[in-house]
This record gives C-alpha cells, sequence and structure tokens, in this order.
C-alpha cells in the first residue's frame, strides 16, 4: 500500500512539521494548509501521507518551544509548558524534550489504532454530541481551573473570570452583535488565541530576563543518553492510556478544541498524582498527560472527518480538503470503494508517529544548545519569533499590537504571581460557553426549565455534569488541606 | 546653462514616460509573468477554500503561472475582502469572491470599508443553492409536510443553519416568509455543524449550502427536501426546484455564487486574460470531473455577466435585509 516515495514523503513532512510546530503562530493548520497545494502532482496516498505526517509531527513540536522557552508552539501544547519550562530551568530540558517525545508518540499511535478499527461507533459518539453537552463540556473544562491555581485559588479564579470575559470580545454566536470589538474588524472573530498565547508567553519572560529580576541560574544540561531516558515514560503506564483516551474523545468530539485536551488531561494526572503538590515545579507526569492527550487529539479529529465528512478541527477541515481534491469523498464509501487509499493513509500515520521520534531527539541535542545562548542574546530573538509568529497568522500587523498588548497584560500577571493557564482556558472555554448555551437555549426555545431538565435525563450530560462535580469538589478538598498544612 | 539642463531633464522626463508607457504593453502581451496570488478571505478548509484550490491544481496549464492560494479570513470575509480592494490592480492580486455574503456584510455593517464596486468582477465559477435537509427517516416525506407543520405559529419548528447573518439564513427566512411559516432559525458554526446537529437528532431540519450536504446526501443519511434554485441540477436530478415546488416565486437570494475578482483598475487586456484563462480551466474535463466528485456545481459567467449578477444580487439582499435584523 505505500511506495518507497511516500515513504520519503512521510519523512519529509515530519521535518517540515518539526519546524512548523515548533516556531510559535506557525500552527498545524497552516502547515498542512502550505502543503495542500504541493501534493497535487502526487498520488492520493502520497499526498496524504505528507499531510498526515505534518499534522502528526507538527502537534508534537510544538512541545519543544513550550519546554525550552516556555511559549507554546501550537495552542495544543500550553498545558505542556506548566510542567516542561520548570524541568528546563532544572537542567532536565533533555529529559522533558525525550519524555514528551515518546509520550507523543505513543499518543499518536494509540489514537491511531482506534482511527483503524473503531472509526463507526467512535463517530456515533461525535453525533450524540449536542449543543448542551458542548456547553456542559465547557463548564468541566472551567473546573480545571483550580488544578492550574497552585496555591492561590482566589488568584486562579480572577485570571479564569479575565479569560472568560476576553472571550465575550467579538461577535455574538447567535445574532450577529458586534461586542467590545472597538471597531477594530480583526476582533470581529474574537481575540485570536494563538496571537494571544505568543503575547501571554513570551513578552513576560523577555522582559523579566532583561530587567534581570530572574537570575537564571546556569543549569547543566544533560542530553546523553537521552534515548534511553526515553523509556522512563514506561512509568507512566496508566496515566498515558487515560490521558490517551482523553485526547481522543476530545478529538473524536467537532470543535472541542485540541489545547483543552492537554488541559483535561493534566488535571486528570494530578489528581490521581501521589504528589500532586508537584505540579508545576516540573513533574514530569503532567508534562507527559499533556503531550500523550493532545497527540491523541489527532487520531480522533480524523474519525468523524473521514466517516462523516464533519472535521474535528481546524487542521482536519484542511486535511478533509486535501482529502476531496484528491477525488476522495468522505463517509463509508471511504473504507469500501477507497479503501486502499483509505487503509494506506492511515498506515502512513502509525509511520509519522514513529518517524518523528528521532527526529525529535536529533532537534532535543540542537535545541538544548539553543538555549544556552546569553539572554541578551535569546530574548531580543524571542520577541522577534513572537512578533514574526503573531503576523504570520493573518498576516496582519494588528495583530502584532494584539499580542503586545497582551504580553503587557501578562507581565502584570507574572508581576503578582496570577497564573496565566486559567485565562487561557477561559478564553478558550468562554467562547464555546457563550455559543453552547445561547444555542441549546433557543433549541428549547428559550425554555429554561426544558433545557435543565434535559440535562439531568440525557446520559451524556448526566455523565459530564457528574466529572464536574467530582473535579470541583476533589479542587476544594485539595484546597482546603492545602491551607490546613500551610496554618 | 540652467535651460539646458531643464531641457534635457524634459527630454529624460520624456522618454522615462515613453519607456513608461511601452513596458507594461509589452509586460502585459505575455502576462502573467510571474504567480497570481489569489486571496481567499475564509479558513483553510471551507467552500471558497477548497474551490480555489481545486482551480489552483488546474490553473497553471491555461494561466501559464501557478495559481497561488493565500488565505486571509476574519470578520466574515471582510478582511480579506477590504484588502484585496486596497491591492495593487496589476493583476498579479486576485481574490475569490463569494455572492450574497460580500453584499450581506455591506448590508449589515454599512461601515464596512469596501465596497462592492471597488472590485471589477472576473468571473464566475461555482453556484451553490441553499437546501431544505432531512434525516432519511424523517417523518417529512416531502417539503409541503413540512410547510403544513411548520405553518403553526403556535408550534414553532427549530431549524439549523449556518449563521447568524448567513446567505444560508437569508435563503431560509425568505423562503418562510414567501410561505408563511413560522420556524426557530438557531445558528450553528457553519454548515458543516448544522448537518451534524441534524444527523445527530438535535434537529429535525437543517438548512444548508449543497456543496457541504453532497457527501451525506449520497450517503443516503440525509436527504434534500427542495433546492432553492430557478433550474433543476444534474447532481440532485429528484430533487425539486422551490419555485415549482410550491407554485410561487422565490428568490434564490441564498444561493452562494462563487467566483475572482480582482481589484478596481485592473487593465482591460489582463483582465480578459484571465477571464479566458478561468474559462478554459472550468471547461476542461480534468477540472469537470473532479467539481463533480466534490459536489461542485460548476456555472461559469463571464466578466460583463458576474457584474450584472452583483447588482441583482445587490437589489435583492437590500430589499430583504431586514430579515436578518
Amino acid at each position: 500500500m505505500l511506495d518507497p516515495m511516500a515513504l520519503l514523503l512521510i519523512m519529509l513532512g515530519t521535518i517540515f512539521g518539526i519546524v512548523i510546530g515548533s516556531l510559535p503562530g506557525l500552527t498545524s493548520t497552516m502547515g498542512v494548509a502550505l502543503l495542500v497545494p504541493v501534493t497535487f502532482g502526487m498520488t492520493p496516498v502520497q499526498g496524504l501521507s505528507l499531510l498526515g505526517a505534518v499534522y502528526c509531527s507538527s502537534t508534537y513540536a510544538g512541545a519543544i518551544s513550550a519546554i525550552l522557552i516556555n511559549i507554546p508552539g501550537t495552542p495544543s501544547n500550553c498545558s505542556t509548558l506548566l510542567d516542561g519550562f520548570p524541568m528546563t530551568k532544572r537542567g532536565q530540558a533533555g529529559l522533558a524534550i525525550a519524555l514528551a517525545t515518546a509520550a507523543s508518540a505513543i499518543g499518536g499511535f494509540f489514537s491511531n489504532v482506534a482511527l483503524l478499527f473503531m472509526a463507526p461507533p467512535l463517530a456515533e459518539l461525535a453525533l450524540r454530541f449536542g449543543s448542551q453537552e458542548y456547553f456542559l463540556l465547557a463548564l468541566f473544562g472551567v473546573s480545571v481551573i483550580a488544578s492550574l491555581s497552585e496555591r492561590n485559588l482566589l488568584k486562579g479564579f480572577i485570571s479564569g473570570t479575565f479569560g472568560l470575559f476576553l472571550a465575550v470580545v467579538g461577535m455574538h454566536p447567535m445574532t450577529g452583535e458586534i461586542r467590545f470589538a472597538m471597531g477594530i474588524p480583526e476582533l470581529f472573530n474574537g481575540i485570536p488565541l494563538v496571537v494571544a498565547l505568543i503575547g501571554l508567553y513570551s513578552l513576560p519572560e523577555v522582559v523579566e530576563n532583561i530587567s534581570g529580576s530572574l537570575k537564571q541560574e546556569a543549569a547543566v544540561h544533560e542530553v546523553k543518553g537521552i534515548f534511553g531516558r526515553m523509556m522512563e515514560v514506561f512509568k507512566y503506564k496508566m496515566l498515558m492510556f487515560r490521558a490517551t483516551l482523553i485526547g481522543l474523545i476530545v478529538g473524536v468530539v467537532p470543535g472541542a478544541g485540541s489545547s483543552i485536551a492537554g488541559f483535561i488531561a493534566y488535571d486528570d494526572a494530578k489528581r490521581n498524582s501521589k504528589t500532586p503538590e508537584t505540579f508545576g515545579t516540573g513533574n514530569p507526569e503532567g508534562l507527559v498527560a499533556s503531550e500523550t492527550a493532545n497527540n491523541a487529539v489527532v487520531g480522533g479529529s480524523l474519525i468523524p472527518a473521514l466517516t462523516l465528512g464533519i472535521p474535528g478541527n481546524a487542521v482536519s477541515a484542511v486535511m478533509l480538503g486535501g482529502l476531496m481534491i484528491h477525488g476522495l469523498k468522505p463517509g463509508p464509501g471511504l473504507f469500501t470503494e477507497n479503501a486502499g487509499i483509505t487503509y494506506g493513509f492511515i498506515i502512513s500515520m502509525f509511520l509519522a508517529n514513529l518517524v518523528f521520534v528521532p527526529a525529535g531527539l536529533a532537534v532535543a541535542r540542537y535545541g538544548v544548545s539553543f538555549i544556552k545562548t546569553p539572554g541578551t542574546i535569546l530574548g531580543p530573538l524571542i520577541i522577534a519569533l513572537g512578533v514574526i509568529g503573531a503576523y504570520a497568522l493573518n498576516m496582519s500587523l494588528l495583530d502584532v499590537w494584539i499580542m503586545l498588548v497582551i504580553g503587557l497584560l501578562g507581565y502584570v500577571m507574572k508581576q503578582f504571581d496570577v497564573p496565566r493557564e486559567p485565562l487561557v482556558l477561559g478564553l478558550v472555554l468562554g467562547t464555546m460557553a457563550e455559543g453552547e448555551l445561547a444555542r441549546s437555549l433557543a433549541l428549547v426555545q428559550n425554555d429554561v426549565p426544558a433545557l435543565i431538565g434535559s440535562m439531568f435525563t440525557r446520559p451524556l450530560s448526566l455523565i459530564i455534569i457528574g466529572l464536574t462535580a467530582i473535579s470541583v469538589f476533589q479542587g476544594l478538598r485539595s484546597q482546603f488541606r492545602q491551607k490546613k498544612v500551610d496554618a | 546653462m540652467a535651460k539646458f539642463s531643464k531641457n534635457m531633464t524634459m527630454i529624460a522626463a520624456a522618454a522615462f514616460l515613453l519607456a513608461g508607457a511601452i513596458v507594461p504593453v509589452h509586460a502585459q502581451a505575455d502576462f502573467p509573468t510571474k504567480p497570481v496570488v489569489a486571496t481567499v478571505p475564509f479558513s483553510p478548509g471551507g467552500g471558497n477554500d477548497i474551490l480555489l484550490r481545486l482551480i489552483s491544481k488546474h490553473a497553471s496549464s491555461f494561466l501559464g503561472q501557478t495559481l497561488v492560494v493565500e488565505n486571509k479570513p476574519g470578520a466574515g470575509g471582510q478582511i480579506g475582502w477590504t484588502a484585496l480592494a486596497k491591492s495593487r490592480p496589476d493583476g498579479y492580486s486576485i481574490g475569490a469572491t463569494s455572492l450574497p455574503s460580500m453584499v450581506i456584510i455591506k448590508a449589515m455593517r454599512p461601515e464596512t470599508p469596501f465596497a462592492l464596486d471597488d472590485f471589477k468582477y472576473i468571473c464566475n465559477i461555482q453556484i451553490d443553492p441553499i437546501v431544505w435537509l432531512v434525516k432519511s427517516d424523517s417523518r417529512f416525506k416531502t417539503a409541503n409536510d413540512f410547510v403544513i407543520q411548520a405553518s403553526d405559529p403556535q408550534k414553532k419548528i427549530n431549524v439549523a443553519g449556518d449563521g447568524p447573518q448567513s446567505n444560508v439564513q437569508l435563503q431560509h427566512l425568505a423562503a418562510a416568509k414567501v410561505l408563511g411559516l413560522s420556524t426557530n432559525y438557531v445558528s450553528f458554526n457553519g454548515s458543516g455543524p448544522a448537518i451534524t446537529a441534524l444527523l445527530g437528532g438535535q434537529v429535525e431540519i437543517a438548512a444548508a449550502t449543497l456543496s457541504a450536504a453532497m457527501s451525506n446526501i449520497e450517503a443516503g443519511k440525509i436527504k434534500a427536501l427542495v433546492v432553492f434554485n430557478d433550474e433543476p441540477l444534474s447532481a440532485i436530478p429528484d430533487v425539486p426546484t422551490a419555485s415549482k415546488l410550491f407554485g410561487k416565486p422565490i428568490p434564490s437570494v441564498g444561493m452562494a455564487v462563487r467566483g475572482l475578482a480582482a481589484p478596481k483598475g485592473i487593465p482591460d487586456d489582463k483582465l480578459a486574460k484571465l477571464e479566458a484563462a478561468f474559462r478554459k480551466v472550468s471547461e476542461s474535463k480534468a477540472f469537470l470531473d473532479e467539481a463533480k466528485e466534490m459536489g461542485i456545481v460548476v456555472k461559469f459567467m463571464g466578466s460583463a455577466q458576474t457584474e450584472a449578477h452583483v447588482k441583482e444580487s445587490t437589489k435583492e439582499v437590500e430589499a430583504l435585509k431586514d430579515l436578518l435584523k
């Protein structure tokens, strides 16, 4: 099913994807879209192998910049930096990248297994997800804030609420009314997430570095033998199993967004950990959970795309476009009439998940020397990368200004020790929560009791409500215990 | 001496102007000499994006250069179209157009910084009419079944569709007005999600573009009750057109009509070259075969005809825009 040319293309696609993914602002969507025209001259299997390899490797490679310079390369890697960057500060950058590589490969691999064998039943799950389930899922996501707030729930809460407020900017999802956009068309669709992420994470660190308020100790980075240390990932078998499941489900549900998969898996890892207090200070468990989950999204997001023609996220929408241009129609026929091509493509995705392992480890070696660069050189370089990334997204200078303003906000937050992750979560989930609640209400024609009633009678809704209740309860309990210890 | 140098300057200037006048003519003779960039004002993966990428796949041999697709999404197309209106009219910057969306944006947001006559329309390639969709096992066997049920103002039926303020919503509301229906239009984030909601049983009926529905129609999961378009389409021979079915004229105001435009001021010969190249693309068998596979209904209109369509679409939208408020 796969010819040597396809193998070569997988390797090239992987290298391209690693570059795209590790540069903040260049997203997986953009990487795949850029290569669609390149595939025109190829056979469908070759073309799709190339696109699939870019999707897999760019999702993984976002972890590299998250770990090394504390900026998520793609929004999916936002939860990776929580423990990835502290590991770097401790001199374990090599190990962190090795673990992220292995975890990504495993998450990607097993979600592909699901794509290969369980696509139809999982696609059914995607259809069961209605507006009210999306709304409840968003609420569940918000409950993760407690996990992200380390010691100060109040500060986390403020940050999360502010994120929810920022999500209100732009067009109302049901009425089309434009709010708080100040007449700027770039804001009509809301604050662009990628741009916000770049600002929030790149500026504060650099400013602190340059102003000398953060004395970075010259950590010794051990990179020898990281191939062997990669195997340490198998210490976390159960954790990776759960994270794969989370990523798979979030991926299958269209439009849930891959960034929340990482956060939910992170929260799950923390709650099941023996040492939850070490999360955020460089606990490999958080890193592994996050990376396993976001790569498990890849296979998941292709399930509704291939079986129903409904893309699970923006990248799979572009992949679907690529598929159609090669004359393939999404739907059940893909697995029967065009079985050769479809299975060839899925097999190529397995290979892609293997190929990025050696490529990623090579990057780890050189990447580590990159961060040994003195701060006076590295700082401006990061700012330049950030500006280019913010501009490149939509080729809009205004996005650069948005990035700088949000960067300033991030700096202020950092000065007051307010965690930034709840803000990201609020921004991601606010749009979803607002839109889906408005839609749920429209569907019941504003009959609120009926909506509440159906939330407690539809099984899927009830499951999500249960998970949210557990999460809130556990969060509050651990905060309470923490206070006791402090007292 | 001063006079001499002034004369020399004049001569030089004249020579320069002459040269300037000659060079472009010369260059235009073999226009295009470098890749032509087509802006798509939407994210990758949408209807316009897929059409343009398909055209770009086939355009090189007719254009003599590659057609590069560049996405510039945001504000429902406003950002990309504003950029196109402001770009240099040298024939190398063109962009995807989508009617009536361009007209709706202008009608809903009068402060939008582009005008419809900022563009010179090169051609139209695709028509994408709106259909009413139900699941194959729906209680609505025909569009009339639905119309009867939806005529009761006490019990509004939910209709899922792209929105708010989209061409799909405008089409549905225009039809509802003519037929005297009282429905509850529920906006989804595109035709794809609206069809998902239909498949998942969240709604009983959806309004969507034909291209978005095609793969699920062919798979037999959903069926189109009626198509809001005046002429029957070979892609869906069994689906009746609205005006014929209901016996009254229903404007196909929401039908997406997709083509290409350049900023105004583009030289006529360059416009003609582009128009000719895209005409040949739209007539080539390879393109038509693939378009058919993808559920794209090809309808080529030349520059003049497209300009006329824009005027007509503007008139229709203006007359019905209050439905969207």
